[in-house]
């Protein structure tokens, strides 16, 4: 296995050509790409035992189409190119995605006032397909909202998407076309000057990998290791710094609401944007039920990933409000998750070929609806030497379908046994989960490429069958 | 005939149908097994009062089975009811107009699900019957039944119900249900931790600190937001005595600690005063606090009753959709299992009235009922049908009374005066029914209050 530790060598002997740092939805799309491209010898190293377990996975889920974007950053370039470039993938692979567009809705008159600014800033990103909304019309597309509406913008393109699955499908795909992903392996310590003539070495608990390009999709600790990567240049002295950014981590937090409250919401549902902050939305989610949320709060602990009682509280009261009937309907799910924000409004991503590093810093709320065309930028920029020949590529994975816009697997003839009721999740796609390339280490890993344990009950009824599946599976077993 | 659901109640309707002399019976069960949550309930206490027996969960479920089976009940386990394959039926104006709208609470309408106001008219006649969607092993697939019995039971919110703030570790959350089946299954007990903080102090609370003993784990806390606990008087000083487990009165679990998967402590803070304490452990079971399963009768538009969040029926079953019927902890979310075995019982000669031709009750009389009644069931009356199961309503209550009279009322015309004694929240409230040969087809809703 990829992640097997070799203590009996701790030093491997052939550099890789590029080492990405970070398993979240960037990382794994950078060495996708990477896998793609004439760089035959790439690897992802993930300091958590699981990819994908961290901010990726906690977003909002929503492939933007960048209207609202600030024209001319890199990061509407960017958003606009993955919009598409994601929206294909997921056609290509599987990966659930409504098209269900989004209503900007305005409460306000000095919201009332900002939508024709905003109608202007679309255009300006290339985005020609909002339209201005009458109160009239924005009650005949979302019904259930509470009184008060004055108006609002609709963006036909805004869609949802499943958060989780591309991180797997990215994993995956890079795998089959032999780069390796390891996991649980925290990056200690980079050093310039590797072995063999190559320019990094990376220290970890158990082992140094060494490499000629060093990818820091960190997220997070994207500015941690830019600064290893400065100190061991001697550039963090006095010298002019590459990144030259702080990650802080800015709490958000969503609240996820039983599916029988999805008939109440059509749309993603945004509010119109201050200057100040984006809002909350209040969305469907491909998995059948209402997201709402972020809040957004900066932080200084990047491990406090817990949700506050104040949290909860303003997004059950703003939830209300928007849409009185969500009072009646149970919770589901709170979390949160830790926007990596910088003190840049836009990304950081600089790609230096002298020292042969790209760093892919500043990636805040737009990751996962960009993470495919900042991997096309990146590795372009790193000039990997141009995209393998088709034939010698996999074809991109087909997942399994997590949403519930399309034939689920317990739809299917043949299917076998529910497992997990609530979400209803066949025996037959745990075990093909645990058979995955990157099989699930925990419950919480289950659930991500499953949705197994991730409905109403929580457990209450099928724990211990979820369990005894999980733990007595012949890969778990082998590890 | 179809029933959904095969626990106590559902088990016990399907028997009790073919009894009198129903037709084709069938049980769907989404579970590999039927028998519903007593199979994962070691203790004894079961079968009191429908088999006069004293007998332990799973036995007690495989009693329910074994006799199901004699009587000839089809039971198709590992078969989910995904949905109304009849459609979704209009609630119009004949129901609106009807009972069927109301009861509950008098502080809140029902919650009806639907808000296209079409033509008047009913579900799906007994002649076009029921068409349910299912999913078994083999794949999707359809079933037709003159009528449906929804006993679907209910579950205890989970953690993220109830808002409770913090980390999330990956183990270590569980509710009372999924402990029971963790630490009864071998494969599974050692998930079990050892220092737990229980949340709940009402019976079920009491049986998770027995399952987490028996699975080796120590019960450090009981937290309950009520003023004190709501088990009978032995069960508390046996788990005092025997456990050393105590209880936290008015006070709330608030936050769970533990950011490396594993849970490392709660915080609980005491309501009123405000104070917070940490306590260290490594499980917290949310217990109690139930919610119907009521997935099904929520897609199918039933009333539901905004107190207990069940379908609103009268003494017969019968729900606001015509040919399906209600029953069990759906119903009355959580009764005692033997309970609910006889309410299953009771439904049948609703049922079986039905599948012979009669009418459906189209305005039944509401009842209502005013705090700190949370919410009685049946919600609704339907005059000439008899008395509930067991010639008794059930009920529940918010707070602790210490010597209610309940007074029932129809239109300013009292109906009925009962002693009830002392209520604890989360126990059921056990109400006479004898009242309801005297209530009044036109007088609109009857009203209940504590005195």
């Amino acid at each position: 296995m990829a992640e097997a530790v070799r203590s009996d060598d701790q030093r491997d002997p052939e550099p890789f050509d590029a080492v990405v740092i970070g398993g979240g939805v960037v990382g794994t799309a950078v060495l996708r790409s990477l896998s793609r491209s004439g760089f035959r010898r790439v690897a992802l190293v993930e300091a958590a035992p699981d990819i994908g377990a961290g901010t990726s996975k906690a977003n909002t889920a929503i492939l933007h189409t960048g209207f609202d974007a600030t024209p001319g950053t890199l990061e509407a370039a960017l958003v606009a190119r993955g919009y598409r470039l994601l929206g294909d993938y997921a056609a290509a692979t599987g990966i659930a995605l409504e098209r269900t567009g989004a209503v900007l809705v305005a409460w306000d008159d000095e919201q009332l006032e900002r939508l024709p600014s905003l109608h202007e800033r679309a255009e300006a990103n290339g985005y020609r397909e909002c339209r201005r909304l009458s109160r009239g019309e924005v009650y005949g597309l979302e019904p259930h909202l509470g009184p008060g509406v004055l108006g609002g913008m609709s963006v036909p393109g805004e869609a949802i998407i499943d958060p989780w699955s591309p991180v797997f499908a990215f994993a995956a795909e890079a795998m089959r076309n032999g780069a390796q992903v390891m996991r649980s392996l925290p990056v200690l310590a980079i050093t310039s000057g590797g072995p063999h003539g190559s320019r990094w070495a990376i220290e970890t608990p158990s082992r140094v990998l060494t490499t000629d390009w060093l990818v820091n999709a960190a997220g997070l600790r994207s500015d941690e290791i830019d600064r290893m990567i400065d100190t061991a240049t001697g550039r963090g002295v006095g010298g002019v710094r590459s990144g030259a950014f702080t990650v802080t981590p800015r709490r958000g937090e969503l609240i996820v609401y039983d599916k029988l409250a999805r008939p109440l919401v059509n749309h993603i549902v945004l509010p119109v944007p201050s200057a100040s902050t984006k809002g909350v939305l209040v969305s469907p989610t491909v998995f059948g039920n209402v997201m709402v949320g972020p809040t957004a709060e900066d932080i200084t602990d990047k491990d406090d990933r817990s949700t506050t009682a104040a949290g909860v509280a303003a997004l059950v009261a703003y939830a209300r409000r928007i849409i009185p009937d969500l009072a009646g309907e149970e919770i589901t799910a709170t979390y949160t998750g830790l926007r990596a924000a910088t003190e840049h409004a836009d990304y950081q991503i600089v790609v230096d070929r002298e020292r042969r590093y790209a760093c892919i810093g500043g990636i805040r709320s737009t990751g996962l609806t960009a993470s495919l065309a900042i991997a096309e930028h990146v590795v372009a920029e790193m000039g990997a030497g141009g995209e393998r020949s088709p034939g010698e590529l996999a074809p991109p994975p087909r997942m399994a379908n997590l949403g519930e816009a399309t034939t689920r697997r317990y739809q299917t003839s043949g299917c076998g046994p529910i497992v997990c009721h609530c979400e209803r999740v066949t025996r037959s796609e745990i075990l093909e989960a645990m058979a995955g390339e990157l099989p699930p280490v925990d419950l919480d890993g289950l659930r991500r490429r499953t949705r197994t344990l991730a409905g109403r009950c929580q457990g209450f009824f099928c724990l211990a069958d979820v369990t005894s599946l999980f733990t007595s599976s012949p890969v778990r077993a082998s590890h | 005939m179809v029933v959904v659901g095969g626990g106590p109640s559902g088990l016990a309707a399907a028997t009790a149908l073919r009894q009198q002399g129903a037709g084709r019976v069938a049980v769907l069960e989404r579970e590999r097994d039927a028998g519903g949550t007593p199979r994962h309930s070691a203790h004894t206490g079961f079968g009191v009062r429908d088999l006069h027996r004293v007998m332990s969960g799973p036995r007690y479920a495989s009693t329910l089975v074994a006799r199901a089976r004699q009587w000839g009940v089809d039971l198709l386990c590992a078969t989910t009811v995904t949905g109304w394959a009849s459609g979704e039926p209009r609630t119009g104006d004949a129901i609106r107009a009807g009972g069927w709208t109301s009861g509950g609470t008098a502080a809140g309408d029902a919650i009806s699900d639907s808000d296209d106001a079409g033509p008047a008219g009913h579900a799906p006649t007994s002649t076009g019957g029921q068409r349910l969607t299912i999913a078994s092993a083999d794949g999707p697939g359809e079933i037709t039944a003159s009528a449906v019995v929804l006993a679907t039971g209910c579950r205890e919110r989970p953690r993220a119900a109830r808002a409770v703030a913090g980390d999330r570790p990956g183990r270590g959350v569980l509710t009372t249900g999924a402990l029971q089946q963790l630490a009864m299954n071998a494969m599974t007990q050692a998930q079990v931790g050892r220092r737990a903080v229980v949340v709940g102090a009402e019976h079920v609370s009491f049986s998770a600190v027995m399952t987490l003993a028996h699975a080796g784990c120590r019960t450090v806390a009981l937290v309950t937001e009520h003023r004190r606990h709501q088990t009978f008087a032995t069960a508390r000083v046996g788990a005092a005595l025997r456990w050393r487990a105590p209880v936290h009165t008015s006070s709330r679990v608030t936050a769970i600690i533990g950011r490396h998967g594993t849970v490392e402590a709660v915080e609980i803070t005491e309501i009123g005063t405000a104070r917070v304490r940490r306590i260290e452990c490594d499980t917290v079971v949310f217990s109690g606090d139930w919610i119907p399963d009521h997935e099904l009768a929520r897609i199918g538009r039933l009333t539901i009753d905004p107190g207990s969040r069940g379908p609103v029926t009268d003494q017969g079953g019968h729900t606001s959709r015509e040919g399906v019927f209600a029953v069990g902890n759906l119903v009355h979310p959580a009764e005692a299992a033997d309970v609910c075995s006889l309410a299953g019982r009771a439904v049948a000669p609703a049922v079986v009235a039905y599948l012979r031709g009669g009418s459906w009750p189209a305005a039944p009389v509401a009842i209502v009922c005013d705090a700190p009644l949370l919410w009685v069931a049946p919600g609704a009356i339907t005059l000439g049908l008899g008395p509930p199961g067991r010639h008794r309503l059930i009920a529940r209550v918010d707070q602790l009374v210490r010597s209610a009279q309940l007074v029932v009322e129809q239109d300013g015309r009292l109906l009925d005066r009962q002693r009830l004694g002392r209520l604890v929240p989360t126990r059921p409230v056990e109400i006479d029914a004898g009242w309801m040969a005297g209530v009044d087809a036109a007088a609109g809703p009857v009203t209940m209050r504590l005195r």
